[in-house]
């Protein structure tokens, strides 16, 4: 992954955080900063699917490499975590270290690729715009069958139970549960395509 | 669609069951990591206790040899202070006269000096 890539995407706009949650995290981070393992598991529930879906973008879409960087990345918070004021600069110390944790985690698994990368450096890379994943969802929502959106907005913005689904749709509980899982994979690779073409 | 529906289907399609084994994954691991700076950290602070400990006994224990040298040091002959008559009784038969200032008093053997005349 190429310098100006990791850079930019610094200005990514990612969903926020509960409120609930910001006004804690004086309190959450110093407890972080003194090693209390509650405070890790609270904050390891709070910014994982955050950070995981921060890594993707910064991966372009591989998430295998995001993956690898999020464990990375909540390796260092754990052995580096200091107390902070306020969410916001909470959240861009975590995505230097997750950023960083990305690059090195990209400089072990493209060390193949380095001279390839040393040549395409200068290239100014094409970067997810600010919003991109919201951008994404919202977009291969709309690309979703009316009948699929349906069940997929049913099912996890309304939340709506299988057995209501199925009734609504007219299918078996069984075939609701099929459609919803086939969905999910579906927008899942549709997004992280569009991460790695964009 | 609003933002807080927009996370909400970003978690429910990339957070699902493919993340799991890397969600516990990573709480473990950072778990440990957190258990190893603390312990560390409890390793600098016990060193630092020692540390500070040796110093403060370091210069005690080298006091008990100061005074041992101090009890060597007056091997000196020992004196024993006498009055006057004690100190004539020493010579009986002898004359003898205790001659100067109080404290730089000389033995002057009067006998010998008559000897030394003749």
């Amino acid at each position: 992954m190429s310098e100006a890539a990791t850079n930019s995407v610094l200005a990514l706009r990612l969903p926020e955080i509960s409120p609930a949650a910001s006004s804690g995290v004086a309190g959450l981070t110093r407890r972080l900063a003194r090693g209390d393992e509650e405070a890790f598991r609270e904050f390891h529930g709070l910014y994982f699917s955050r950070l995981h879906q921060f890594l993707l973008v910064v991966s372009r879409g591989d998430d295998a490499q995001a993956q690898d960087a999020l464990q990375e990345t909540f390796l260092r918070v754990a052995r580096s975590a200091r107390a902070f004021e306020s969410e916001e600069v909470f959240w861009s110390w975590l995505k230097v270290v997750a950023r960083n944790a990305a690059r090195d985690c990209g400089r072990r698994q493209l060390r193949y690729f380095s001279m390839l990368e040393r040549f395409t450096r200068h290239a100014e890379a094409v970067v997810p715009n600010e919003g991109a994943l919201g951008d994404l969802i919202e977009e291969t929502m709309a690309e979703l069958e009316p009948d699929e959106r349906k069940l997929v907005e049913g099912k996890y913005l309304e939340g709506d139970t299988v057995q209501q689904l199925s009734t609504e749709c007219g299918l078996t509980e069984k075939a609701v549960e099929s459609r919803l899982l086939r969905l999910r994979r579906h927008l899942r690779e549709r997004i992280l395509h569009k991460l790695k073409t964009q | 669609m609003t933002d807080y529906e927009k996370k909400q289907l970003l978690d429910s399609v990339l957070g699902g069951d493919e993340l799991a084994g890397a969600r516990q994954a990573s709480l473990e691991g950072g778990l440990r990591a957190l258990r190893r700076r603390r312990q560390g950290r409890t390793a600098g602070l016990s060193f630092l206790i020692v540390a500070a400990a040796l110093v403060l006994l370091l210069p005690q224990r080298e006091q008990p040899v100061t005074v041992v040298q101090e009890q060597a040091a007056p091997a000196a002959p020992k004196f024993e202070r006498i009055t006057k008559e004690q100190l004539f009784a020493l010579f009986p038969g002898r004359a003898m006269a205790l001659v100067g200032k109080p404290g730089e008093q000389e033995l002057v053997f009067l006998d010998q000096q008559q000897t030394a005349n003749r």
